[in-house]
């Protein structure tokens, strides 16, 4: 019960406690090898890239919206920096599929705010929307840098010791985002228009203003990390992608965030954007076939959820 | 209970939307400390006139004072900065933040940092702190969420809020729509604790029976003009009923109105 008291002040202290368990038990299933250097390096590099997406993910959720089409977002722009860093060099690439991403994003917060169709669709629909671009841009197959400038390698390049400088992003947008949802106006309008909309409106909060932003942030924060994926891995893959957006909610989820808005925090997401490929490499290092991630994520994130509401309920009181 | 200048004054108020015409040549008054009851059937233009005050809306005709100055404000923000304060339905909070980001919601205290403009927590914690205890509550912490917070609680943080903000008028609307009988008694209670505190408060309904117990003045509207505008003191709620009923002012009751209807200064 103290437990329960201590979480719903501190969300994040459920996914804390899951990642020790998991931890704890892959190291003894994998007789040790989970807790390898190279298995760690390798870990974090993935999470960077999830994490940075489920940040953006988290504030839209915290907003009371939802951003599907995140993953498509990550493709597309990981895409545009490779194709154009052969033609425009890489920093021109960079900002090019930057604002790319952006536009994405503005484009889901006209729609959703101005025609009251909920995010929900309007984002599946960008979604469908990018991901045919990039398969018709394609052909289906995948692109490779012409050659990894110094800015590629800035971006995801090794960091040493195997592990990817990416990790470093990853945790300077959590800071920032951090500082951001707490300590800015904007993100105290994030947490009243996600909290209740009506209100925040009487209080002379833009409500849609607010969310704009946000998936305008939501946006970018995806095509960051699409970008750094391509620079780790010199390529980018029509598919690459695909199964992002549902991650990152999942891992958002499992971080505290409640979908219903109002409610989460960026290092809760960004813990939970680890649990998820710790649980992917977990199950593989144990000796369990791959097929079975998908379904334990599944049942994790559904833990996740129930218990969310379990100590949110008591922490109001009700 | 009318003396000296009214606080805000609405004259000839006229709004079209289309073809509807939502008020026409309205004109309304909220005097120093009094509680008014804005009246009329669903339609009749209240939440409308409401909106011109607040800068929600822009009238096609009329003008608006307030503090005998004349005003026009372009929105919402611009009417708050002015003092008037909305409450919203049922005393409405943001349940999942705290008491002292929801006293300070839309007027966040910040602190200048290098570039960028952070929340200024301390200070807004110190702040309500100070003025939840001037308000009698005294065992919450500024950081408490106030999904915990009981109904008088609640009260307190909007009574407060409009108090540290300096309101010089409330505005209620639809205030006990859709609550209970318990919920409805808090609303009633902090309108009449604005009232001992000297705000004057409009209160925008059409459940006669909440804003009879409240309401120094009447003011009633019927599909965008005004049918009447009467002291407490000189009718009953029947009476009130009856001329949102009839949609205009019987003969028997034309001698208690406050205001002269239009069409008698047509043809004086």
């Amino acid at each position: 019960m103290h437990l329960m008291r201590a979480m719903g002040k501190r969300p994040e202290l459920g996914v804390l406690i899951s990642l020790g368990v998991v931890w704890l038990v892959f190291v003894f299933l994998s007789g040790g090898k989970f807790a390898g250097l190279g298995n760690v390096a390798a870990l974090l590099a993935q999470s960077a890239e999830l994490g940075i997406v489920t940040v953006g993910v988290a504030f839209t959720l915290i907003c009371g919206e939802i951003d599907l089409s995140v993953g498509s977002v990550y493709g597309l722009s990981g895409l545009l920096f490779v194709l154009l860093t052969g033609k425009l060099g890489s920093v021109p690439a960079f900002v090019i599929a930057l604002g790319v991403a952006c536009v994405a994003g503005l484009v889901n917060g006209l729609v959703t705010t101005r025609t009251m169709v909920p995010s929900l669709i309007v984002t599946l629909g960008m979604s469908m929307f990018l991901r045919g671009l990039i398969y018709f841009t394609t052909g289906g197959f995948t692109r490779t840098f012409a050659e990894l400038e110094v800015f590629v390698n800035a971006l995801g390049g090794p960091l040493g010791g195997g592990f990817n400088i990416s990790i470093i992003w990853f945790l300077l947008i959590v800071v920032v985002f951090t500082i951001i949802l707490r300590m800015t106006r904007y993100g105290n309008f994030v947490m009243a228009v996600g909290g209740n909309k009506e209100v925040a409106k009487a209080m002379g909060i833009e409500v849609d203003r607010v969310k704009l932003i946000t998936f305008v942030l939501c946006a970018g924060l995806a095509g960051l990390a699409g970008m750094i994926s391509a620079s780790r891995f010199h390529s980018v893959a029509a598919t690459t992608g695909t199964t992002t957006a549902l991650e990152a909610i999942a891992a958002a989820v499992m971080g505290g965030c409640l979908v219903t808005g109002g409610y989460g925090t960026i290092p809760g997401a960004a813990l939970g954007a680890i649990l998820i490929p710790a649980v992917g490499a977990g199950l593989v290092m144990s000796g369990a076939p791959a097929y079975w991630y998908q379904a334990f994520i599944g049942v994790v994130l559904v833990a996740a959820a129930v218990l969310n509401l379990v100590v949110h309920r008591r922490a109001i009181g009700q | 209970m009318i003396s000296g200048e009214p606080l805000v004054r609405m004259v000839n108020i006229s709004k079209k939307f289309g073809e509807v015409q939502a008020l026409r040549r309205v004109s309304f008054e909220v005097y120093p400390g009094e509680v008014v009851g804005l009246l009329g059937d669903n339609g009749a233009g209240k939440s409308t006139l409401i909106k011109v005050l607040t800068g929600l809306h822009q009238p096609d005709e009329g003008e608006i004072y307030f503090e005998g100055k004349r005003v026009l404000f372009s929105s919402p923000r611009e009417a708050r900065d002015a003092g008037i304060e909305t409450v919203y339905q049922g005393l409405g909070l943001v349940d999942l933040m705290t008491i002292s980001r929801n006293f300070f919601l839309g007027r966040e205290l910040t602190k200048q940092v290098g570039p960028f403009r952070f929340l200024d927590m301390k200070r807004m914690n110190q702040e309500c702190e100070r003025v939840l205890h001037q308000i009698g509550v005294q065992r919450r912490s500024p950081d408490t969420i106030t999904a915990v917070l009981s109904g008088g609680e609640r009260q307190s943080i909007n009574i407060g809020r409009a108090m540290y903000f300096e309101a010089k008028l409330v505005i209620m609307d639809e205030p006990t729509n859709a609550l209970s009988v318990r919920e409805t008694e808090m609303v009633l209670e902090f309108i009449q604790r604005l009232k001992d505190h000297g705000l004057p408060v409009v209160f925008i309904t059409h459940n006669i029976y909440h804003v009879y117990q409240v309401a120094d003045r009447f003011t009633i509207l019927d599909r965008g003009e005004k049918t009447g505008d009467f002291a407490k003191k000189d009718v009953r709620a029947e009476d009130i009923i009856e001329v949102i009923r009839l949609g205009h002012c019987p003969e028997r009751l034309q001698h208690k109105r406050l205001d002269i209807p239009v069409s008698q200064t047509v043809t004086v």
